[in-house]
């Protein structure tokens, strides 16, 4: 009974956390943001399995996992509301090449995040170029190059 | 070609629904299995606490039917003293055997240990109260553990000798 109540406050925890600091903690992958995933993954390991080693405790962890995703996912898919709260939406941050300050602000992207997805993806230099370019669910950047 | 590809399009979607069956069919196998965990057939959970009485109530133990190997599990014996005078509790069959033993509280005011028992003595802490003692520890074994706890001479109530057997089932 206790595999299955630890993976659901976790797994209701880590998505709260996640939902709450935005976008850009989990779509720019720094260094750093690297090692606090791994420190937050081995903390979370240590807080579901405690000092049971069993198989049985690991079968139970991994597929409360699975089946809290999958029951999500079906309900994101019923649902696009509740698939609106779980996952955010996507915010236009330039609108024929220019840049809308203040979403990109309180989504914490600057001119030089559009422009790097822009070279990487489009191959395209200046924010002129850029008809569109939107921060999708997963904190990356979308570009839409002007015809 | 167009042909050969509807051909093998059609093939891969003969598979793909098979396997869309399959999963859907998977799917309530693992909801019944969490289903199961919240119950506690895969132990930590109500099915799976027990509590066994002897016959005149002297001695009664509480466990978990099903454990898990190398996990924690957790005993409690409570052990009905005559007026003011100790208990003893003899833990047999050589139960102790299959786990690794990491606490008994409170301590016993003595402890002898036989090649397949254990004989722990408890004093209550007033006349006529019982005595709780809780045992925790690391399971050794895989599948069924049986085990016989008494409460020794002198704690037989009316001719009834006060003997407890469970047994738990040990998971991998």
């Amino acid at each position: 009974m206790d595999s299955v109540i630890r993976v659901v406050a976790m797994y209701g925890f880590l998505l709260l956390v996640f939902r709450l600091t935005g976008k850009r903690t989990l779509g720019e992958a720094t260094p750093f943001d690297l090692l606090l995933l791994l420190i937050i993954s081995e903390t979370t390991q240590q807080a579901m399995v405690d000092d049971d080693h069993s198989m049985t405790h690991a079968f139970l962890l991994i597929l409360t996992f699975a089946v809290i995703n999958l029951g999500l996912s079906i309900i994101k898919q019923k649902s696009p509301a509740v698939e609106r709260v779980l996952d955010g939406v996507p915010v236009v941050i330039v609108e024929h090449g220019r840049l809308i300050k203040d979403r990109a602000k309180k989504e914490r992207v600057d001119e030089e995040d559009v422009l790097e997805a822009a070279r990487e993806t489009q191959g395209l230099e200046r924010l002129e170029q850029v008809k569109y370019a939107i921060l999708k669910k997963d904190g990356k950047i979308a570009i839409v190059p002007e015809g | 070609m167009p042909g050969e590809l509807q051909d093998a399009g059609e093939e891969f979607m003969g598979q793909t629904r098979r396997e869309w069956v399959v999963q859907r069919m998977a799917w309530v196998v693992m909801a019944l299995v969490l289903v199961g965990a919240l119950v506690g057939f895969f132990g930590n959970g109500p099915w799976s606490e027990r509590t066994a009485v002897s016959e005149g109530g002297g001695l009664s133990v509480e466990y978990q039917r099903v454990v898990r190997f190398q996990a924690q599990t957790h005993l409690v014996f409570t052990l009905e003293a005559e007026g003011g005078s100790p208990v003893t509790l003899v833990i047999g069959d050589g139960y102790l055997g299959h786990f690794d033993l990491e606490s008994v509280v409170p301590e016993p005011e003595s402890q002898l240990a036989g090649p397949d028992q254990m004989v722990l003595t408890f004093r209550p802490v007033r006349a006529g109260e019982p005595v709780r003692v809780s045992v925790r520890a690391k399971v050794e074994k895989l599948g069924t553990i049986a085990g016989v706890f008494t409460l020794q001479a002198g704690d037989i109530r009316g001719g009834v000798p006060q003997r407890v057997r469970i047994e738990q089932f040990a998971l991998p």
